[in-house]
């Protein structure tokens, strides 16, 4: 039965117009408004098939992980697979990086881009030698909250109204609010981290943009009375309670103890693990980090 | 209390108005809390006349008192026990979700609420072929998941499409359009979206602290009122509508560590039923989908029974589940 049939019925449109909608028309695509189905790939087919799609767009989603595994090369990454038109998995705009700890690794994002026609051979070398890569990541440094507030309530929504991104990446997260705040000042952390976040939403969702946060971990040591969140590891994410409530899908990268080579290279093995999503089962992927950048390592690929 | 006006009942005309306004009568009270044969003389009306504009104020403004039993007995005709698809959770539930009442379920990031309030959508709407009203306020819910789910329970893909026109859905992300949307559904929309779909059996808002916890908290007291409103308008539309409301919640740790469900203590009074989700401790391996559900409040069953469920229940093809009537046996 085609179901491209189904007729809409005019208490349909009137309720649409209202801002109500049904599911179905939700699947079908109908609801422009509410763009349910829209995704920012990654730039892999393996890491897109663990994300059905990649990104969701509307959201926050985190990605935290131990440092040295690879998280800043996958938003590195994204930054660059957002340029490409929406039948490549992009969204045909830049990207905002905004970085809180170290500086930008403006070489390898060179390096990057000079490899762009090897890591993503689905899409024509003619589009991508035509499209202005560097012209569209806006980079900023924010070395306290109080910069990085003004940043995001002030210089992004209008990079982002401008149409000259649709996404924005946030490395890292937890570096500002971990080291400005001591223990006793738990409260007044908190609250300005929902600020913070609340901003994140409603940027998202005003604008219809992935928003990417990049997180650290932290140790735990009394996995057994800790039902709340999932452990593969001894390790989870920062923040706490209060941000792991306003996260919509949380991804761990974890380094593993295997290499695997591929031509002249050779890469740590890593693993990039769904935590907990709407819409993802938790499933896990390997990940290798070449030149071209992260690529997923398909299990045939592998050698232990 | 009601003031006196022309036309409230025969008999009481402009003249007679004036004349009773000037002997300083001017409420239903006054009027039928005052000695008739005296006010008779002052305003000059015969003392029938007056007795029976009394007899008729009476039976208009005094309350009706209603037994006990009757009320019970309108209770069981009305209330329906809608079940969630899953049994263990039933059992928690005392047999599904009741209508005329808020069900919350809390839990951490990940623990499985909103996979639970799309595995009770897609039941009721495709199972028991009523209609759903679902309140979005994380953005979390997809249209893909929903057909997922019900992609295991029937292959006819007409079957899929109808259960899905059955969902309605709306996306809001702060409290002000939340208390539209519960306005406009209380005064009218719900009757527009049973039309021609079944009846809408349960409101479903996902999480309702998603909107309300920013405005918690802080030096304005804004957020506790606008809280107590959206409780206030689910209630009276739970009842009106005869709807079952089920709301989730996050959680937060309380002061000696445990986890408790968010909100605070002024929430915790508006639920009937409670029940917290968890992951299930000894299944540290990650993908498992069993998650314990504990009732924390309820007034029908003792408090702090548990069970095990798994989320992957609602995408299992499973033969039909009874989902009609049932009326409440217990009489607890």
């Amino acid at each position: 039965m085609d179901w491209k049939h189904l007729e809409m019925s005019p208490k349909i449109r009137a309720g649409v117009r209202r801002g109500e909608s049904r599911a179905l028309q939700l699947l079908r695509g109908e609801c422009r408004r509410l763009e349910s189905g829209l995704r920012l790939s990654v730039g892999c087919p393996v890491l897109d098939e663990l994300l059905r799609g990649g990104l969701p767009v509307g959201g926050v989603t985190e990605l935290s992980g131990e440092s040295g595994a690879g998280k800043t090369q996958l938003a590195l990454q994204l930054c660059l697979s957002v340029l490409y038109p929406p039948q490549y998995g992009g969204l045909n705009s830049g990207a905002v990086y905004i970085c809180t700890e170290d500086s930008f690794p403006i070489r390898r994002l060179q390096q990057l881009i000079r490899e762009q026609s090897e890591l993503r051979s689905d899409v024509p070398s003619s589009l991508i030698s035509g499209l202005r890569f560097s012209d569209h990541v806006y980079i900023e440094h924010a070395a306290d909250l109080d910069s990085l507030q003004v940043c995001l309530s002030r210089r992004v929504p209008l990079l982002l109204a401008r149409g000259l991104v649709q996404l924005l990446v946030v490395d890292s997260v937890a570096a500002l609010f971990r080291c400005e705040f001591q223990a006793a000042d738990w409260l007044e952390r908190t609250k300005q981290l929902l600020s913070f976040s609340s901003t994140l939403h409603h940027l998202s969702l005003e604008f219809t943009t992935p928003v990417l946060c990049i997180n650290q971990v932290t140790d735990v040591f009394d996995s057994s009375g800790d039902s709340l969140g999932p452990l593969s590891s001894n390790v989870s994410p920062a923040l706490g309670l209060a941000w792991a409530n306003q996260v919509m899908v949380r991804l761990m990268m974890r380094r593993l103890h295997m290499t695997v080579a591929r031509g002249d290279q050779c890469s740590v093995l890593r693993r990039l693990e769904v935590m907990f999503a709407p819409h993802l089962a938790r499933d896990g992927r390997n990940v290798a980090v070449w030149r071209e950048g992260v690529q997923g390592v398909s299990d045939t690929q592998m050698d232990t | 209390m009601a003031g006196l006006s022309e036309g409230m009942c025969p008999g009481l005309d402009e003249v007679l108005l004036r004349s009773l306004r000037a002997a300083d009568v001017k409420t239903v009270e006054d009027l039928v809390s005052s000695d008739i044969e005296e006010l008779a003389r002052k305003c000059s009306v015969s003392y029938k006349a007056l007795f029976a504009i009394r007899r008729v104020l009476l039976a208009q403004h005094t309350a009706f008192p209603v037994s006990g039993a009757d009320l019970y007995e309108e209770l069981l005709s009305s209330t329906a026990i809608i079940s969630t698809g899953n049994p263990s959770l039933d059992k928690v539930l005392d047999s599904g979700l009741y209508t005329g009442e808020i069900t919350e379920l809390s839990g951490g990031p990940g623990s499985g609420k909103s996979q639970v309030c799309f595995g009770v959508a897609v039941h009721i709407s495709y199972q028991l072929k009523q209609s759903v009203i679902f309140i979005d306020t994380t953005g979390g819910l997809t249209a893909r998941r929903l057909l997922q789910m019900l992609q295991t329970e029937t292959s006819n893909t007409e079957e899929q499409m109808e259960a899905l026109q059955r969902i309605h859905i709306f996306r809001l992300f702060d409290v002000y359009s939340l208390l539209d949307c519960l306005h406009s559904l209380r005064s009218g929309r719900l009757q527009q979206a049973s039309v021609g779909g079944g009846s809408v059996k349960a409101v479903i808002v996902d999480s309702v602290s998603a909107v309300i916890a920013p405005l918690l908290g802080g030096k304005q007291n804004e957020g506790m009122s606008l809280m107590i409103q959206v409780a206030g308008t689910l209630k009276t539309m739970a009842k009106d509508f005869n709807v079952a409301a089920l709301v989730t919640n996050h959680v937060t740790r309380s002061g000696s560590g445990e986890v408790q469900p968010g909100l605070g203590v002024s929430w915790s009074h508006i639920p009937r039923t409670r029940v917290l989700l968890e992951q299930v401790e000894k299944a540290l391996v990650s993908q498992s989908t069993l998650r314990s559900a504990t009732l924390i409040k309820s007034s029908r069953q003792p408090c702090h029974i548990k069970e095990v469920f798994d989320l992957q229940w609602w995408s299992r093809s499973k033969e039909g589940s009874s989902g009609k009537r049932k009326l409440d046996e217990t009489d607890s």
